[in-house]
């Protein structure tokens, strides 16, 4: 009989500051692309006798994002010193926090299989961020050892670093917590929260155990640098330790790194030196002490949260859950869909306009939701002009897209397609049917010699007149206008 | 008149009216230090150069009737080689250093400059300001000018030698357990720790930062406040800077400092076993002449301070100097032994860079922080600290200050104490509480001893209180007189 | 009292070369200072919390403004530092510092 295992994850997740100056000096944080080491100081570069002073904004956003998650804000924390050496640490010790965080506490809601879960979240703290090493193997000086870079651009951009409770029972729920936190702190205005790019970087702490018997020894994995590589590094490691301990092997507790392109995790060191990080309290940095004035500052600064507006959506509009999940899916979306529903549009069509052009066009890199192309209120009045018939599906589109293409708004778009309110006018369709009718003396001839005797031909005039009006001629006076011109 | 001979306060009020010219003092002072210099070793950098084309500027200014209003116009000052000068190489007495140029300057360097001041050289100390002899330089032993076979005491041993022998008659140095009170002894100067956090240690080389403080060294009382007046400022680039307002403190003795009612603390257990006579009869005679002038004395008791300090002191400063000092690493300045791996490189870089009293160091901080025995030794430093802080303010509520010896002995020969790392911790045994407890210290001039060499008593206040220190050290200076200039090395 | 293997894995921690003679020496130090240390465990601390107290200062924070260092170039004067705008040091990779 086969054992039955459970798996337990924690994650710590760091979570890059959207802040314009590093946490300790005001040197930029925006060094994407930047030359290297051209966003450094003496501060940020550890230079002797240099001294740190803390960004007030770095602890907000990180006061917001606790309290987001409904954490214990702590009124007094501290920074400490976790020292050890390492070419990106520019002062060989990393200023963060260890006994004293910013917050204890709090949780995140996710969604599996089983419907929804609350990971515990362990506490938040802030930190700084390390340089950068760049490896190369070129022709190095002594005697073709290879030599590694260092870019301290990155140095001093401010972290908060949050650590789960070992709550996660699958690969697909660390997936969605991930994707929640993302969520989140892109809500809250806290982060881009973009793993690609790093401003977003998850480690995880994975162990197997039997059933009923007491938790493994846990693995901790590093260098995952999407959601995808996370939950594939974790369904490799929870088959590499279930094989293992099928087999009466032990897992050892270890760092391991994820190489993606092999899709395997490696042991990142051959011995398992314990580290010693010997932290202390920062003597540069006095007690931070948070105000009650701060914290009801940034309090009343946090925006409602994903998964309080996906129910209130469900809710109050009568919407599918995945309806609602996609209209939440980004602040900017249900912004725009709570605008155009401000300017008057009905729940419905705007619903379903949201879920296919809208975003269909936002991700074909034509509508940006940040700065909509097309106002709110535009759209409003386009799925007013839908929802009372008064134009087609079809039109509709074809004005959405003008508007897109041609940067114009809804009235010059509709002169640009000839649609009208309410149809097309008798003077626009009287020119179509002139014009189709010259197109096509041929059926117009046969029609007069009294072969039409199905009413085929009347009907494919009908059609070319229709396909050419968008659908917005009504049938019936199409036909009337056909006949009477042919002179039948 | 011997420009040397000058306190601060008569260079300026002299460079001030045009009698004096900048020019004439840096001139003199160089030539003082060329005489002098070969015995003494006090100085590491001169800023001949700078300080010359500064002093032009500064005739040219005054001549056009400005800058009259600058404390330190025309005052030659000297700089501890732990505080940054832009352009200049701070070394901190270490080959780690050696050859690092700082591309800042200290926020006390600008004040200096915005007040008139002309830096003129970097001192000799003990590496990154760990000793008590400037014996463990790696620029070589400075000489004491009272004895060259002596030590000036440490770690800012450079910075009390070269106002004793008069090249300047302000000089900066930096304290972490005794290392300006210390050296101010040996060296027969003034010598000021001020609280903690009244200056800013914004580039000042850090050693233990929660007990580093800058302070001066002059030959009269007035120049120490006037060094105060220009160097205690809120500096917002040190967290640790305290924000509120500092008095001024020229101002505070410039009328005649008046005592009557002060009550005077002394520390009976402090002076038996292991002070020298005549500093324990300097202690008396300095207590006798505040009394005279209307204080009161008080007896005190300071439970096991002067037992716990030193144990406590070589926990907390060695914790804080490990970290400190593990970013000279070779990878970004300072000394770099290139080697194959990085590994390699970084322990070649450190064990080649810092001397034997370093290495002692920070090999016990480590130790105190490592996990295992981090309660036991380190957070058992912090508690008995806060014991030390709370007898000083339990004191605090009983006197407004306190008189103490500044060191166990008058200055010990060279070579004598070097080999024995623990004996040569001793000679801090006074001055490391004050340290401790972020207090504000001053060692007052107090005389020759029977052999000749300088002796001292320290004056320690509440926090922010330098300016009962100064009255009390006026009153002493009025009645002993100012430090004369020492004998050595002309 | 401390063996010269602790000394050691001291040194290695602080990423420090010490020769057998240094190890000798560091070794008796810490014997004689940690004697020294023992003073500290007669005081009566126990209900010392080393954590609070006269802290006249709290953190002070500032505003979230850019400034930029407007003397870079000098970083170019440390060998260190390369054509390249990059601090080389010797090739870390499979190494484990």
């Amino acid at each position: 009989m086969s054992k039955k295992y459970i798996t337990v994850i924690g994650l710590e997740v760091h979570v890059q500051l959207k802040t314009k100056s590093k946490l300790f000096c005001s040197c930029s944080t925006d060094y994407i692309g930047a030359m290297p080491n051209s966003n450094v100081c003496p501060v940020c570069l550890g230079l002797p006798g240099t001294l740190p002073v803390l960004n007030k904004k770095a602890v907000e956003l990180a006061l917001k994002m606790s309290c987001a998650i409904g954490g214990n804000i702590q009124k007094e924390s501290r920074f400490h010193r976790k020292n050890y050496f390492y070419p990106d640490l520019p002062k060989a010790y990393q200023i963060s926090q260890y006994d004293r965080p910013i917050s204890f506490g709090g949780k995140i809601p996710i969604k599996t299989e089983q419907g929804e879960k609350f990971i515990g979240i362990t506490r938040l703290h802030l930190e700084e961020d390390a340089g950068k090493l760049v490896h190369a193997t070129l022709d190095g000086r002594l005697h073709g050892s290879g030599a590694s870079y260092v870019d301290y651009n990155r140095a001093g951009v401010p972290l908060i670093e949050i650590v789960s409770e070992p709550q996660i029972s699958t690969p697909e729920e660390a997936k969605e917590y991930v994707l929640a936190l993302r969520k989140l702190v892109r809500y809250l205005g806290v982060s881009d929260g973009d793993m690609e790019s790093g401003s977003m970087r998850v480690d995880a702490n994975i162990s197997l155990n039997e059933e009923g018997q007491p938790l493994g020894v846990k693995v901790e994995i590093k260098n995952m640098n999407s959601l995808r590589a996370l939950q594939r590094a974790l369904e490799y490691e929870q088959k590499r330790q279930k094989e293992l301990l099928m087999s009466g092997g032990t897992v050892v507790q270890e760092t391991r790194h994820w190489d993606d392109a092999k899709g395997i995790t490696v042991s990142s060191r051959s011995k398992e030196e314990a580290h010693d990080y010997r932290y202390f309290p920062d003597p540069d940095l006095p007690l931070v002490v948070v105000s009650e004035e701060m914290v009801e500052e940034v309090a009343s600064s946090i925006p409602e949260l994903p998964w309080e507006k996906k129910e209130r959506y469900m809710f109050e509009f009568s919407i599918s859950e995945e309806e609602a999940e996609i209209l939440t899916s980004q602040i900017e979306l249900a912004r725009y869909f709570e605008n155009a529903l401000s300017f008057g549009a009905p729940v419905k069509p705007l619903v379903n306009w949201m879920k296919t052009e809208v975003i269909r066009s936002n991700k074909e890199g034509k509508f940006n939701l940040e700065n909509p192309e097309i106002e709110a209120q535009t759209l409003a009045k386009l799925i007013k002009l839908l929802d009372e018939k008064k134009i087609s599906n079809t039109a509709g589109k074809d004005l959405w897209q003008i508007m897109l293409d041609k940067k114009v708004g809804l009235e010059e778009a509709m002169k640009d397609a000839g649609i009208a309110v309410g149809g097309i006018d008798d003077q626009k369709l009287e020119e179509i049917v002139d014009k189709i009718l010259k197109q096509n003396q041929d059926v117009v001839k046969e029609i007069l010699e009294g072969k039409d005797t199905k009413g085929k031909k009347i009907k494919f005039l009908m059609g070319l007149v229709m396909r050419e009006t968008r659908g917005q001629a009504k049938p019936q006076m199409v036909e009337d206008m056909l006949k009477s011109k042919i002179g039948q | 008149m011997r420009v040397t001979h000058l306190s601060a306060k008569e260079i300026s009020e002299l460079v001030r009216s045009g009698e004096l010219k900048a020019q004439e003092v840096v001139e003199a002072v160089f030539e003082e230090i060329k005489s002098k210099e070969d015995k003494l070793n006090a100085l590491i950098t001169l800023m001949e150069e700078k300080a010359k084309t500064r002093a032009k500027e500064i005739d040219k200014e005054v001549f056009e009737g400005r800058w009259r209003d600058k404390p330190l116009l025309g005052v030659p000052v000297i700089l501890k080689d732990n505080i940054c000068v832009k352009g200049y190489p701070t070394s901190c007495g270490s080959k780690m250093l050696e050859k690092w140029v700082s591309p800042y300057d200290a926020s006390i360097v600008t004040y200096l400059e915005e007040a008139g001041a002309i830096l003129i050289g970097k001192s000799n100390m003990d590496e990154f300001a760990m000793g008590s002899s400037t014996e463990h330089s790696a620029f070589g032993p400075t000489s004491n000018p009272w004895d060259l076979e002596r030590v000036p005491g440490g770690s800012s041993g450079g910075s009390a030698a070269s106002v004793a022998a008069g090249y300047a008659p302000m000089a900066f140095g930096s304290d972490t357990g005794g290392s300006i009170r210390q050296p101010a002894a040996f060296c027969g100067v003034h010598g000021m720790k001020p609280t903690y956090g009244l200056v800013s240690r914004y580039g000042l080389v850090a050693f233990s930062s929660s007990l580093d403080q800058i302070g001066p060294f002059t030959r009269t009382v007035g120049d120490m406040a006037l060094a105060l007046d220009v160097i205690a400022k809120h500096d917002p680039k040190d967290s640790t800077c305290w924000t509120g307002s500092r008095p001024s403190y020229y101002e505070s003795i410039a009328k005649g400092a008046d005592i009557k009612g002060m009550r005077v603390g002394i520390v009976r257990d402090f002076m038996e076993e292991g002070l020298d006579a005549e500093l324990a009869h300097a202690v008396e005679q300095g207590l006798d002449i505040l009394v005279e002038n209307g204080a009161v004395p008080v007896d005190l008791n300071l439970g096991d301070i002067k037992e716990c300090a030193l144990p406590c002191y070589y926990i907390i400063a060695p914790a804080e100097a490990s970290s400190n000092l593990a970013r000279y690493d070779g990878v970004r300045y300072g000394l770099r032994e290139e080697a194959y791996s990085l590994l390699e490189q970084y322990i070649k870089t450190r064990g080649k860079g810092f001397g034997d009293e370093v290495k002692r160091r920070i090999m016990i901080g480590t130790f105190v922080l490592s996990s295992g025995y981090y309660d036991a030794y380190y957070l058992r430093g912090l508690k008995v600290r806060k014991y030390v802080c709370d007898k000083f303010k339990e004191a605090f509520s009983k006197v407004d200050i306190i008189v103490m010896p500044s060191t166990p002995t008058p200055p010990f020969k060279k070579g004598e104490l070097v080999n024995d790392p623990i004996q040569m911790y001793l000679s801090d045994i006074f001055t490391l509480p004050v340290n401790l407890a972020g207090l504000p210290g001053m060692s007052v001039w107090m005389g020759q001893n029977k052999a000749g060499l300088p002796k001292s008593i320290q004056i320690i206040a509440p926090k922010w209180h330098e300016s009962r220190i100064l009255r009390a050290a006026m009153k002493i200076e009025e009645v002993i007189g100012a430090c004369p200039l020492a004998p050595g090395g002309e | 009292m401390i063996n010269k293997e602790e000394v050691e894995r001291i040194a290695s921690l602080i990423k420090l070369e010490v020769t057998p003679e240094e190890v000798d020496s560091l070794q008796s130090h810490f014997n004689k200072i940690l004697g020294y240390f023992e003073l500290l465990g007669k005081l009566p601390l126990d209900n010392v919390d080393p954590f609070t107290g006269d802290e006249d200062t709290v953190c002070p924070m500032r505003e979230d403004a850019v400034s930029e260092w407007d003397d870079r170039e000098t970083l170019r004067e440390l060998e260190t530092f390369n054509e390249e705008n990059y601090f080389e040091v010797p090739s870390i990779l499979g190494e484990d510092n």
